[in-house]
């Protein structure tokens, strides 16, 4: 007899973490390297009775919207934005590699290229890069070889190349926060279609427009929701009231 | 409803980048400051379901889990060392630094700060000083007979002094340099302090192996450029804005749901 009500519930439940994952984009939505996150609604049936149906709500999964963000340029020479699939590699502290798109990178007391958070960027050799502390200039090419200016000199040093790796199951990938990535899979290198741009961020791919209407919307189901378990209340008290006058 | 408390780290992480952008303005004439940014990171997830988990007993697994993040947080905000332009002032006592080094000085307590503004100044025993009074390390002294005061490209001090036809050298300016300038701490007042972050000193003579030069008569004007600064106000403020949408509307969720008639 409640099971409208409990269909609506389940209903409430979905929306609210629909709502939770909304917040994070909006939160998000100027951090660098960011991927939204999508819902993804699914019904659960269940046959109380044969012939009666119910289909309950339930959020069956969040999935990455794996669309690349908008690259701005920054002026800063140590900020790399990947152009294309990709993600960078980093050390994580506890000697498993990261990945990332967030290329805003700088230098640790001994010269090499990290994250902000401090981890090492590894070259495709998986070693980190270190910058002669007499660099004048660095520079990286299309496809992540670091060269550096020695001293003002004339001729370029190559010191290292930026791995720049492909993953194919990116849903597969568990974010870890911190703009951080793990994944079971062995990772392949970017193909001619990747390349890594300097003096540039990628933005966060979070849309502002489609985050606010998406969020109406959650609200106005919630709503909707809310007013027809009131009108399945008042309805089961009427029906009660009239039910027990009958009877006396 | 965690909506709530995630908007709420999406409103503070705004406040710091306006904060951050408001600082750059601010600094907009300030003679040798670099612009910072501010740089967020995503929060910690929570794995409702994770990916990969088995889904039946026949080995299906979930191709995408149930992950919920719990918002930003800020990463760093930090300086970028970009060199200002160069503005020229005419006054023989201004020093820019066309290159990496920055110009050491002598605080009161005896430590040595980094600096890029170079308006020097003589105090009245004629010693090369800051805006603040603190001495240049090294120091150059310049005498009372000195009319005319040089400063060439790599860091001599020449001064003519009346009567005599050649110049006499008064001092030798040296400048030093980090392997991470971003990691020196700023103190205020143009100065910078060693960090572990920065790492330790080189010092050396100005056009020197790694080292820039000086330009006298010249002062070099901060690098903040006033339209990206607003651009970036703009998008920060919509962004704070946005996030007060989101704690509305999840605040009217919980109030429609208080409203639920029993």
């Amino acid at each position: 007899m409640q099971a409208a009500s409990l269909v609506l519930l389940s209903q409430q439940h979905a929306l609210q973490r629909a709502m939770d994952v909304v917040a994070n984009n909006i939160a998000n939505s100027n951090t660098t390297g960011f991927k939204r996150t999508g819902v993804e609604f699914d019904t659960m049936t269940m046959n109380p009775q044969a012939g009666q149906s119910l289909n309950f709500v339930v959020d069956r999964a969040t999935y990455r919207d794996t669309a690349p963000g908008p690259i701005q340029p920054t002026g800063n020479t140590l900020d790399f934005a990947i152009k294309g699939a990709g993600y960078f590699e980093v050390m994580g502290a506890d000697n498993k590699v990261r990945y990332t798109r967030n290329g805003a990178f700088q230098l640790n007391n001994q010269g090499q290229l990290t994250n902000l958070s401090g981890l090492p960027v590894l070259s495709d050799g998986g070693a980190p890069i270190t910058l002669p502390d007499t660099t004048t200039e660095i520079n990286i090419s299309n496809d992540g070889f670091v060269t550096a200016r020695i001293d003002h000199g004339t001729s370029l040093a190559e010191v290292g190349k930026i791995a720049v790796v492909k993953i194919d199951n990116q849903q597969a990938m568990q974010a870890e926060g911190a703009d951080l990535y793990t994944t079971n899979e062995t990772p392949t290198p970017i193909d001619n279609s990747s390349g890594v741009v300097q003096g540039a961020l990628e933005h966060s791919n979070v849309q502002s427009v489609t985050e606010m209407t998406d969020m109406i919307k959650i609200y106005r189901s919630y709503e909707q929701a809310t007013n027809l378990i009131s009108q399945e209340n008042s309805r089961l008290n009427d029906a009660i009231t009239k039910l027990s006058k009958t009877t006396v | 409803m965690r909506a709530l408390s995630i908007a709420a780290t999406g409103m503070e992480a705004q406040q710091l980048n306006v904060e951050v952008i408001s600082n750059n303005i601010a600094n907009l004439s300030t003679t040798g400051f670099k612009r910072s940014r501010a740089e967020f990171q995503d929060l910690i997830y929570q794995n409702l379901r994770s990916v990969g988990s088995a889904s039946s007993d026949t080995g299906n697994t979930v191709p995408s889990g149930l992950q919920v993040g719990l918002g930003v947080k800020p990463a760093a905000t930090y300086r970028i060392n970009e060199q200002g332009n160069l503005s020229i002032t005419n006054n023989p006592l201004d020093l820019a630094i066309n290159g990496n080094g920055f110009f050491q000085v002598t605080l009161p307590d005896g430590s040595i700060a980094y600096t890029r503004d170079g308006s020097f100044q003589l105090n009245q025993t004629g010693q090369l000083v800051t805006a603040d009074g603190y001495l240049i390390s090294p120091n150059v002294t310049v005498p009372a007979t000195v009319t005319a005061i040089t400063v060439n490209a790599s860091g001599q001090v020449l001064g003519t002094i009346a009567g005599q036809t050649s110049q006499t050298t008064l001092g030798q300016l040296q400048l030093a340099n980090f392997i991470n300038p971003t990691g020196l701490n700023a103190i205020g007042n143009n100065y910078l302090q060693e960090t572990t972050a920065s790492g330790s000193p080189t010092t050396g003579s100005p056009q020197a192996t790694g080292f820039g030069s000086v330009v006298q008569g010249s002062l070099e004007t901060s690098n903040v450029d006033i339209v990206t600064e607003i651009t970036n106000l703009i998008s920060a403020q919509r962004a704070y804005e946005m996030n007060s949408k989101v704690i509305n509307t999840a605040d009217q969720m919980l109030s429609t749901a208080n409203q639920m008639k029993t």
